[in-house]
C-alpha cells in the first residue's frame, strides 16, 4: 500500500517534471524522435538523386511549363535534373529514351508521342530498375506512376457548357469544331466527349468539324469560311487555345465578337487568359500543366520515397480542369516569361 | 490549263453549293490563300530560277515573330519594322550563300538553314513558341483585316503578284531569272550574272515570306514558330508546281501560279463548306498534284529532268 503510494507520488513527479521537457522537444527533437527523421529521411532519398525527362517537344507552352516548374521544385529539392528535347520527332525521342536510359538516372519521365513508340524502352527501363512517369498519354506499357489529363472529360465539360449556352431553342443551335490533328489522342479523346453529348441533344447541330492541325492560321481561314455559311453559328470549340486564337480573330473579324462564342481548352499559358479578358474568347477550360508539374514533382517524390521495385504499382495522378472566365480566373494561367512591368 | 480548271470548278461549285457564290464566301476564299499565294510568288521566281527554298516558312514565323517582340518592347512600329525585314534579308542571303557559294544543292542547302534559322531564334531572341502581336500595334493590326468591306490581304497578295510579274517581264534582271533558270551554263557563258541572279531570287523569296508572315501574324493575331514543322511549305510547292512553274527551272508565269492558288483555295473552301474530314482533304491535294506532275511529265518527256533539286 505504501509502495503503491510512493509510486504514484514518483509518477506524478516524473510526469511534472517531463511536462517542460515535452515542450523543450516541440522546439529541438532529440535523436530517435520520429519527427528528427523526416528532414534527414527525406534528404537521403531525394537529394543528389537525377531525375532524366525527355517530352515530346520543349517549343510548346506546356512543354515549357511543365519543365519550368518541375525545374523548379527540384533545384530546391537538390535533385538533378537533365532534359532531352527530341524536338517533336519520335524517332529522336526513341534515341533519346535509349540513351537516357543508359546513363541510369534514378527516375525517368516521359511524355509519350504516341501508345506505341516507347512501349518496349520503358519497360527496359523498369526492369534495369528505373522507375517510369509518363505524362498526359499512356503508352502500351504501364509504368510506376500517370500523370495526365482525361481528354474524353475535357471535350464532355466543354460540350454541356455550350449546351446550356446554345441548346433547346436558345439560339441557331449551331456549333462549329476545331479539331487538332485528325490522328492526335489529344484530338481524337476531346471529340469523343464533345460528340458523346451533342449527339444526346437535339437541338444542337454540328455544323463544321475540321482539323486545323494545331495551327492558327489553319483556324482562322476554317473559321472564316464556317462564318459565311452559317453567320447565326451560336458557338466555336477549339481543342487547343493557341490554336483557337485564330478562330476567335475570325470572330472578331467577321464583327460577331460575343454573339458566336468562342471555347477551347487549353493548357493554361498567360496568352489565352488575356483574350478571355479582351472578350475573344467566351471561357477555356484549362488543364493547368503548372499544376501538372506540380503533380509529376510529388510522383517523382513517390517513386523515389516507396522503394518499390519498378513495374510493380500504377499510381494516377489524374489532372483536374479549371474553367477560365475572366479577370477573377487570373491566377489560373502561367506566366512564362514574367513582363517585368506586371 | 490550270485557270481553265479553276474557272470551271468555281462555276460547278456556285451551281452545286449553297452559299459558295456570296460576295462573303469569295472574300474568305481569297483572305484564305493569300499567305500561301504570296510565299508562292516568292518561292516560283526562285524554282524558275532552278533553285528551291525551303527556309521560307522559317524565315516569315522568325523575321514576323521578330517584329511583334519588339513592339511588345515598345519598339515604334516603322523601326520594328524596318528591323524584321533585315532579319528577313540576312536570312535570305545566308539561303543565297549556302546554295551558290558552298555549291550545296538547294534542296539541301535550304533544308538545312531553316532547321539553323529556327534553333538560333529559338535560343536567342524567341524562346516562347509563340509571340503574340500586342494590342496596340497601330496599323499593323488591320492589316489582317478589312478595308471599306475588301479584306486587305488579297490585296496585298494582288499588289506583290503584279509587282512579281513586272519584275519577271519587264526588267533586266528578271528576265536573267528564266534566262538562268532554262540553262545555267550557257547563261554563265554567255556572260549573265548568273551568281547575282540566284542571290536576287533567294532576297526576294526572304521577302515574300516576311510580307506573308506579317498577314499571317496580323490575322491570327499571333506567330507560332512550331509551324516551321508544318506542312505549309509544301502547300507552296503544290501551289507552284501546280501553276505550271517547272521544277527543272525556266518555265512558267506569275498569272498561272496564281490561277493555281485560287484552284487550291476553291478547293479547300469546297471541302470546309462540305464538311469533308481530313484525310480526304489530304487525298483531293496528293491527288490534285500527282496529275498535274504526270501532265507536267506526259507533255514534256524527252527534256532535260531538274538539275540541282
Amino acid at each position: 500500500m505504501r509502495r503503491t503510494a510512493r509510486a504514484l507520488a514518483l509518477l506524478g513527479l516524473t510526469a511534472s517534471a517531463l511536462q517542460p521537457a515535452g515542450q523543450a522537444l516541440a522546439q529541438a527533437p532529440a535523436p530517435g524522435d520520429p519527427r528528427a527523421q523526416l528532414r534527414p529521411a527525406f534528404d537521403r532519398a531525394v537529394k543528389g538523386k537525377t531525375v532524366a525527362w525527355v517530352p515530346l517537344t520543349l517549343s510548346t507552352t506546356i512543354g515549357m511549363i511543365w519543365t519550368k516548374v518541375m525545374r523548379d521544385n527540384f533545384e530546391r529539392y537538390g535533385v538533378n535534373f537533365v532534359v532531352r528535347d527530341p524536338n517533336f520527332s519520335p524517332d529522336a525521342q526513341l534515341q533519346a529514351v535509349n540513351a537516357v536510359i543508359n546513363e541510369r538516372p534514378d527516375v525517368l519521365i516521359v511524355q509519350n508521342a504516341n501508345v506505341s513508340v516507347l512501349a518496349r524502352p520503358l519497360k527496359r527501363a523498369m526492369e534495369a530498375g528505373i522507375p517510369v512517369i509518363q505524362v498526359n498519354m499512356m503508352s502500351n506499357t504501364a509504368t510506376d506512376a500517370y500523370v495526365g489529363v482525361d481528354n474524353v472529360d475535357l471535350g464532355r465539360k466543354v460540350a454541356q457548357d455550350i449546351v446550356r449556352q446554345c441548346g433547346g431553342g436558345r439560339s441557331s443551335g449551331k456549333v462549329a469544331l476545331v479539331q487538332g490533328e485528325a490522328t492526335a489522342a489529344a484530338s481524337l479523346e476531346q471529340l469523343q466527349g464533345a460528340m458523346e453529348v451533342f449527339e444526346g441533344e437535339p437541338s444542337i447541330k454540328v455544323v463544321s468539324s475540321q482539323a486545323a492541325n494545331w495551327d492558327s492560321n489553319r483556324a482562322n481561314a476554317i473559321t472564316a469560311t464556317v462564318l459565311q455559311q452559317h453567320p447565326d453559328l451560336c458557338a466555336t470549340y477549339g481543342f487547343w487555345g493557341t490554336m483557337q486564337q485564330g478562330a476567335a480573330q475570325a470572330v472578331k473579324a467577321a464583327g460577331l465578337q460575343g454573339k458566336v462564342k468562342v471555347y477551347a481548352t487549353t493548357d493554361g499559358p498567360r496568352a489565352d487568359c488575356d483574350a478571355v479578358e479582351q472578350g475573344l474568347f467566351h471561357k477555356v477550360l484549362s488543364y493547368r500543366s503548372d499544376v501538372q508539374g506540380g503533380q509529376i514533382t510529388d510522383a517523382v517524390l513517390t517513386v523515389l520515397q516507396n522503394g518499390a521495385k519498378p513495374g510493380t504499382k500504377q499510381l494516377v495522378y489524374l489532372s483536374n480542369s479549371y474553367w477560365v472566365e475572366g479577370r477573377k480566373d487570373r491566377a489560373s494561367c502561367f506566366d512564362l516569361d514574367p513582363p517585368a512591368d506586371r | 490549263m490550270v485557270a481553265l480548271a479553276a474557272a470551271a470548278g468555281a462555276l460547278a461549285l456556285a451551281l452545286t453549293l449553297d452559299r459558295f457564290a456570296t460576295a462573303g464566301n469569295l472574300f474568305a476564299l481569297l483572305r484564305s490563300i493569300s499567305v500561301v499565294g504570296i510565299l508562292a510568288l516568292g518561292m516560283a521566281l526562285v524554282v524558275m530560277g532552278r533553285n528551291i527554298d525551303l527556309s521560307q516558312v522559317a524565315v516569315a514565323l522568325i523575321s514576323t515573330g521578330a517584329v511583334a517582340k519588339m513592339l511588345a518592347a515598345g519598339v515604334p512600329l516603322p523601326v520594328a519594322l524596318l528591323g524584321g525585314a533585315g532579319l528577313a534579308l540576312a536570312m535570305g542571303a545566308v539561303n543565297a550563300g549556302a546554295a551558290t557559294l558552298a555549291g550545296i544543292p538547294p534542296l539541301f542547302a535550304t533544308l538545312a538553314t531553316a532547321m539553323l534559322f529556327v534553333g538560333l531564334a529559338r535560343s536567342s531572341i524567341l524562346p516562347g513558341a509563340s509571340i503574340h502581336l500586342p494590342a496596340d500595334a497601330g496599323w499593323l493590326a488591320g492589316l489582317g483585316g478589312s478595308l471599306g468591306g475588301v479584306p486587305v490581304p488579297p490585296l496585298v497578295l494582288a499588289a506583290c503578284a503584279v509587282l512579281t510579274h513586272l519584275f519577271l517581264e519587264r526588267t533586266v534582271p528578271g528576265r536573267f531569272v528564266r534566262a538562268a533558270g532554262i540553262n545555267p551554263r550557257t547563261a554563265a557563258v554567255v556572260g549573265l550574272p548568273v551568281l547575282r541572279t540566284a542571290w536576287l531570287q533567294y532576297l526576294v523569296s526572304a521577302l515574300a515570306a516576311f510580307v506573308a508572315g506579317l498577314i499571317m501574324l496580323s490575322s491570327s493575331g499571333l506567330v507560332d514558330l512550331q509551324l516551321a514543322n508544318s506542312t505549309l511549305i509544301f502547300d507552296v510547292l503544290l501551289v507552284v508546281v501546280l501553276g505550271g512553274v517547272g521544277l527543272s527551272g525556266g518555265r512558267g508565269g506569275i498569272f498561272g501560279v496564281m490561277a493555281a492558288t485560287i484552284l487550291v483555295g476553291l478547293m479547300m473552301n469546297a471541302m470546309t463548306i462540305l464538311d469533308v474530314g481530313s484525310q480526304m482533304q489530304s487525298i483531293a491535294k496528293g491527288l490534285a498534284l500527282l496529275l498535274v506532275l504526270l501532265a507536267d511529265g506526259v507533255l514534256r518527256r524527252g527534256e532535260a529532268p531538274a538539275a540541282g533539286i
